[in-house]
Parts: structure tokens; C-alpha cells; sequence
């Protein structure tokens, strides 16, 4: 799995579940910037990410997905893929 | 997204602003929780809550800590709900693997359990109303009495023990729990309200060690962390004085780390206090939110007053 497809997985993940196109899921993409992003909805997102990657986050990455960038650098990590560059 | 509620400021409110900033700044997926509750419910909840955080997490690296753990005793809770939500059962427990795993872990008591209970009876609107039935239909009742006396048992952060003392100037009241750190959570807890002469706190196990009777009793949110909450009920009975009044209550579908007696609805818990011997004055329940769909179970609180 390449850095690009984590990217575009994310990104559909966070277009599925706010009901956005997924070209507008971008850097800029947060909790401060989502209509709803509340903490019922925030856990949609972490399952709908742990479903789409087979992977599980622990109690402190949960915390810490609340943003495009972040969530692609916790899942990459998670993946084992190198940090971006 | 910016809904923010014109009753916080920074100048109004200081400790409210302070706590607001922290979530949206470290745990955007609850930014919108200050100003959903003062908006919800008005100058009173707000005047409150800014006094509570005021006076228990007075320092900032204090309310940050209690903000962080109220996070992630929410992200836990809602994965711990997900599963109930699937299995319609808790986690298989004794009574004392949950006293282990958390009334004697003093490390998780401190950082994240009661600083959330705490803060979830003012962010949760279900705890907050619960705690506003409190008021009206039981400490309204114990201010007609004048100077009292009065129990609670399995204080926890001391929140429903500190109302009445705060309501009532001439209540004096004492507070068992098995937990050390739930005795010295709520001994802080009173003691920054200024309140610790008229209240004690003792490590006690009321099941093992039977309390002297009181008039005014209060039990909150215990019932569901015991194996056998008749025998429990009981034992709060023989502990009402004759024409006493008790304030017990319970969570329904709440699948926390620690909660093993599952009531799925609040006529269960009433069938508990009759079999104990209460008898029903009235009762309050509320639910966390409207489900996705009407099947799914969604935590609720019942809070009944007994005689």
C-alpha cells in the first residue's frame, strides 16, 4: 500500500461518514471545520478507519484523530508505512 | 464551527473559557459541549459548572488533566456502548475484579475516572437533569426539615453530598465509600467548598460493616456496579430511620468498565427497591441522546426518591 492510497482511503472514510464530496477532504479537514464533528460522530470515523484498514487504534490515537493530517499519520503508523516526507 | 455561547467569557467566566479552549484546542470532537449545556440550560448551569472547575481544578494544568480525562474516559465509554450495542450484555465481572481494576487503582481513580464523573454530571445532560430532579423533589424536601443529618453512600467525587451542604447551611451529612481515592476525591471536593466541618467521610463497607440509621439518605449510581443490588437495597433500608427519605439511583444500558448488574429498564430498578422494602414516591429518567434507530439501547439514568 502506497502513502497515496492511504490518503485517498482516508478521505473517502471522512466523505462516508459527514456526507462530503471527497475532493473537499483535504489538510484543512478537523473538528474545527466539519458541520457535526461530535464526539458520537468521532467515533464513527475511528471504527469506519479501523473497518477500512484492519487495524486498531488504542485509547490515545482515538484521541488524537481529529484531523486529515493527523489521522493520515497515526494510520501510515499504524500500516508500518514510513513517515512522509 | 462557532456556536459559542454569549454567557462565556473569558472575563465572565474564566475557569468555563478556559476548560472550552482546552477541549477544542486537544479534543475538537467535544468542543461544542460547553455551549450545547449553557445554551441548553441557561445561566444557572453555567454559574455552576464555573464555580465547580473553578474551585476543583483551580490551577491550569489541573483542568487540562481533568479535560483529558474526561476525553478518554468518553472515547472509551463510546467503543464500550458500540459493543454493548451488538452484545446487549456487560463485560462478565465480579464484584471484585471491578474494585481491583478500578476503585483501588489510585492512579486511574485520580487522572480519569472521578475528574469525568465529575465533569460528565454537567456535560451529560441526562446527569445534569438528574442532578437538577435532585434538587426539586429530594434537597427541596430536606430544606422543610431545618437542621439534619444525612448519608451518602458510595460518595464518589462527593458532587450530591456538597449540594446539600451547599443548599442547606444547617445540614451536616457523612459519606462512606470503599474507595480510597473516591474518600480523598471527595474530601478535596468539600474541602474546596469551604464545607469539610460539617462533613465526614468514612472507608467503610456498609454490606460488611452495617451504618447507624439516618433520616436522609443518598445513593448514586451504585446499584449496577454490584453483583446482588437487592441485598444491597436491604441494607440501605435498615439504614432509613423510620419515616426517613432516600435518594437512590441507577444506570441503565451504561456499559462502563466497572458497571456489572445490567438494568435495561427503570421498572427493574423499581422492582429492586420494593423487594427491599422502599416504597415509591416518585421517579425521574433520562436518557444520554435519541437513539439511531429505536431499537438500540442508550444509556439512561433513574433517580428515585423512597420512603
Amino acid at each position: 500500500m502506497t502513502g497515496n492510497d492511504v490518503e485517498s482511503r482516508v478521505r473517502s472514510v471522512l466523505a462516508e461518514v459527514f456526507g462530503l464530496n471527497a475532493q473537499d477532504v483535504g489538510p484543512d479537514t478537523s473538528t474545527d471545520t466539519v458541520e457535526g464533528w461530535d464526539s458520537l460522530h468521532h467515533l464513527t470515523v475511528v471504527l469506519s478507519l479501523e473497518e477500512e484498514f484492519e487495524i486498531q487504534f488504542d485509547d490515545q490515537e482515538t484521541l488524537s484523530l481529529v484531523n486529515f493530517p493527523l489521522i493520515i499519520a497515526v494510520v501510515r503508523e499504524r500500516l508500518g508505512l514510513p513517515e512522509k516526507s | 464551527m462557532d456556536a459559542s455561547n454569549n454567557a462565556i467569557s473569558s472575563q465572565a467566566t474564566p475557569n468555563l473559557s478556559a476548560f472550552r479552549t482546552i477541549l477544542r484546542n486537544r479534543h475538537g470532537f467535544l468542543s461544542d459541549v460547553v455551549d450545547r449545556s449553557a445554551t441548553t440550560f441557561g445561566p444557572r448551569w453555567v454559574e455552576e459548572f464555573e464555580e465547580t472547575i473553578g474551585r476543583l481544578f483551580p490551577e491550569p494544568k489541573m483542568l487540562t488533566l481533568a479535560a483529558n480525562g474526561y476525553a478518554l474516559f468518553v472515547v472509551r465509554l463510546l467503543r464500550a456502548q458500540n459493543q454493548f450495542e451488538k452484545d446487549r450484555r456487560y463485560q462478565a465481572k465480579s464484584y471484585a475484579q471491578a474494585a481491583e481494576e478500578v476503585y483501588f487503582d489510585n492512579e486511574y481513580m485520580m487522572s480519569e475516572y472521578l475528574p469525568a464523573l465529575l465533569l460528565s454530571h454537567y456535560l451529560w445532560p441526562h446527569h445534569y437533569r438528574q442532578m437538577r430532579f435532585f434538587d426539586a423533589a429530594f434537597v427541596s424536601q430536606m430544606k422543610l426539615q431545618g437542621p439534619l443529618q444525612f448519608a451518602e453512600v458510595g460518595v464518589g467525587t462527593g458532587l450530591y453530598s456538597r449540594r446539600v451542604l451547599q443548599r442547606i447551611p444547617t445540614a451536616r451529612g457523612i459519606g462512606f465509600d470503599i474507595s480510597p481515592s473516591s474518600a480523598a476525591f471527595a474530601g478535596t471536593h468539600v474541602r474546596a467548598f469551604g464545607l469539610q466541618d460539617r462533613y465526614e467521610i468514612l472507608l467503610q463497607d456498609v454490606l460488611a460493616d452495617p451504618m447507624p440509621s439516618h433520616e436522609w439518605l443518598i445513593c448514586v449510581e451504585v446499584l449496577e456496579h454490584l453483583e446482588e443490588p437487592v441485598i444491597f437495597l436491604k441494607a440501605l433500608r435498615d439504614g432509613l430511620a423510620p419515616g426517613g427519605r432516600a435518594f437512590i439511583t441507577a444506570a441503565l444500558n451504561a456499559p462502563h468498565v466497572d458497571h456489572i448488574y445490567l438494568y435495561e429498564r427503570p421498572e427493574q430498578v423499581i422492582d429492586h427497591l420494593r423487594s427491599a422494602g422502599f416504597t415509591l414516591e416518585q421517579y425521574f429518567v433520562g436518557a444520554a441522546y435519541k437513539p439511531r434507530t429505536p431499537d438500540l439501547p442508550v444509556p439512561t439514568v433513574a433517580a428515585y426518591v423512597v420512603t
